[in-house]
């Protein structure tokens, strides 16, 4: 209780320009717990190169996709196929880190809206100091309160923002290196099996055969 | 004593030297001679004899008065010494009184002077009371008193105390009454005017003059003069009008006019944007350029739609017959950045893998020209606009500083003004930067993802192609 009315004094003390800050701390922690939810779903759901023979993954998994994908699309002329490679392999990994740069943005906006508020602080406790003088301190504890509040949050926001920034980039960056090695095991199976068969299970089958 | 002494040596010494010449002369002195002479000495022996004792006697004499005279002297010491100790007794009993005393003297003085302070503080108040006061106003001689209550060199005495008391007194009851009376006032316009004045316990004061005029007063100076309050609503000045007639309630003002200051200078926020100086235009200028480059770009884009992927599915599969004619009629119905892409690569079906590559290459370029405009744009200004506010700011400051240099920092006024003029750019800065930026981004992540579709698409295009062959 006494939490929230202290939560509730400081949204009072923190003027109009603490309701922006909140928000964009709130839709950044949702985009983060959001992407974190996903990457994990997809790790955990992910199979080995050894394992993919024997267990396929699931329909809605990327290495389900990107193996119908491939496929389907894959040439005789090994460059298109880098190409191809290459374009599925970017469209994926940019489908999986689609959000992090709107995370990125939030976190470094946060700081710049608490210091939009503590600009704006300072300028109403000037103004009040140029009307009354330096004698009515409450009027001056206003505004540098509103001040550093603003700063405080537009902090608050950023410095957990940046870290989970970094560590959802490092997430993707290792997913893009297995979507890499993924897609150069799918371009080392023999064509022709793979061209012909439709579901997973009778590729395994018949690439145990050729193997 | 000493007299009969020398006398007796001397008649030794004549005895003596008579003895040596008779006995130089002893053969022809005679025994008669020898007589007379005995007969002289033992003359001369009685004659000392009773000197002596003469001597002896007057030494005793003198002994046994100088004994008298001497405890006569010793008396007197003892007396003496007495009185020495009783005089230092009291010498010391009065140092201990003088000090006792002047503890005193000093604690009285001390208590003079803070009740002299306390006056003097009262006084001051008072004085600093009457000249926020509407009471003084009304009755200016009161402030006369002031000049002997805190004159520095002169204790107040009882008629002082008496006059402050009941001046504290009258300002106490002017608070609870409410009184009319004519009187002159600065009007709006600077020029004296005589006027009709209400009067409400000591904070607040309404006229009007004869012409009809009505409105709030504050004081200024030394509480004597009064001037009418700038920028009241004619509503507010109907209603005073109504309160002289006797109609209304009377509007009140609690804070000494301090209100109005507030009141006045939260009149126009567009001002105080305008008081942030020179460099406010540009930043608003970026601001505006900033947004019609973003809505120009929300248009834009938003008409581009990515392709879907069941119309791929369709033209993949002509395009594996090679149905070239039938591909080209379905992609030139769409006007999609990815149909373009597509049919760009497709003009070039009869061709090797490279060129199919370089066509879809070429196509793209264009593509993501024409998507991309005005982004790097939008960024720069992004970056400029906080640039520009804190340009303004310090050009602020500098004229902030330069008043300094000029006048001191003697008036927190001016000074907190300056500062808070020169703080708007920053904030105006901000608050322009901060939109566009996050314009960018939804800008710049649409145009992102329309790149992948066009890439994925022409290239899974150029695999089918080439698979056909």
């Amino acid at each position: 209780m006494s939490i929230t009315s202290e939560l509730l004094g400081q949204y009072h003390a923190g003027g109009f320009v603490l309701i922006p800050i909140i928000l964009t701390g709130l839709v950044m922690w949702w985009l983060i717990l959001s992407k974190l939810c996903t990457l994990v779903q997809f790790r955990k759901h992910e199979r080995s190169l050894e394992e993919l023979q024997t267990n396929p993954p699931p329909e809605w998994h990327w290495q389900h996709s990107l193996r119908q994908d491939f496929v389907k699309l894959r040439c005789r002329d090994d460059e298109v196929n880098h190409a191809l490679m290459s374009a599925l392999g970017n469209t994926c990994c940019e489908s999986m880190a689609k959000g992090v740069s709107t995370i990125a943005l939030l976190a470094a906006a946060a700081p710049l809206l608490g210091l939009l508020g503590t600009v704006t602080g300072m300028i109403s406790t000037f103004t009040i100091i140029a009307e009354f003088g330096t004698g009515n301190a409450r009027g001056l504890a206003e505004g540098i309160s509103q001040a550093l509040i603003t700063t405080q949050g537009g902090l608050l926001v950023a410095i957990p923002g940046y870290i989970a920034v970094n560590m959802l980039q490092r997430r993707i960056g290792s997913l893009q290196q297995r979507i890499d090695l993924f897609l150069t095991y799918l371009d080392e199976q023999p064509r022709g099996v793979a061209h012909d068969v439709q579901s997973s299970s009778e590729l395994s089958f018949r690439s145990s055969i050729h193997g | 004593m000493r007299t009969s002494i020398s006398t007796v040596l001397i008649a030794l010494f004549l005895l003596c030297s008579s003895v040596t010449s008779f006995a130089v002369s002893a053969d022809e002195v005679s025994p008669e001679q020898w007589q007379k002479t005995i007969k002289t000495l033992k003359q001369l022996n009685i004659t000392h004899k009773t000197d002596v004792k003469k001597a002896l006697d007057l030494s005793s004499q003198n002994k046994v008065q100088l004994t008298g005279k001497l405890a006569q002297l010793k008396k007197a010491v003892s007396n003496t010494d007495i009185q020495v100790h009783t005089l230092t007794a009291r010498y010391q009993k009065l140092i201990k009184d003088e000090a006792k005393l002047t503890a005193l003297l000093k604690s009285r003085r001390e208590e003079i002077k803070t009740f002299e302070g306390t006056v003097r503080t009262a006084a001051k108040l008072m004085q600093d009371r009457s000249r926020t006061s509407f009471y003084t106003q009304q009755n200016p001689e009161r402030l006369a008193a002031f000049a002997t209550l805190l004159a520095p060199d002169r204790m107040p005495g009882l008629t002082d105390l008496t006059r402050l008391i009941e001046m504290y007194f009258n300002e106490l009851q002017a608070t609870a009454d409410v009184s009319r009376y004519s009187s002159t006032i600065i009007g709006s316009d600077g020029q004296p005017m005589d006027v009709e004045i209400i009067r409400t316990g000591t904070s607040s004061a309404v006229y009007q003059s004869s012409t009809g005029e009505a409105g709030f007063l504050q004081l200024t100076g030394d509480g004597t003069v009064s001037q009418s309050v700038n920028g009241i609503s004619s509503q507010l000045s109907g209603t005073i009008s109504a309160a002289f007639a006797g109609e209304q309630f009377l509007p009140l003002d609690f804070s000494h006019g301090a209100a109005f200051i507030r009141f006045i200078a939260e009149e126009d926020t567009w001002k105080k944007i305008a008081a942030g100086g020179a460099l406010v235009w540009p930043i608003l200028g970026i601001g505006a350029i900033a947004l019609l480059l973003a809505i120009e770009r929300f248009i834009t884009l938003s008409r581009l739609r990515r392709s879907s992927p069941k119309e791929l599915t369709v033209i993949l599969e002509h395009a594996e017959h090679g149905e070239w004619e039938e591909c080209h009629t379905l992609l030139e119905k769409r006007s999609t950045p990815t149909a373009r892409v597509l049919n760009s690569t497709l003009k070039k079906a009869q061709g090797s893998a490279a060129a199919l590559e370089k066509g879809m290459e070429e196509a793209l370029m264009i593509e993501l020209a024409r998507m991309e405009r005005f982004l790097p744009t939008m960024q720069t200004l992004a970056a400029v606009a906080p640039l520009l506010g804190l340009l303004g700011t310090v050009t602020g400051m500098i004229n902030t500083f330069q008043v300094i240099t000029l006048f001191g920092t003697g008036d927190p006024h001016m000074l907190s003004g300056g500062i808070s003029e020169a703080l708007v750019t920053t904030q105006l800065g901000l608050a322009v930067a901060i939109p566009i930026m996050m314009l960018h981004h939804l800008l710049n992540s649409r145009v992102d993802r329309l790149a992948n579709d066009m890439e994925e698409k022409g290239t899974a295009l150029i695999a089918t192609i080439l698979n056909r062959r």
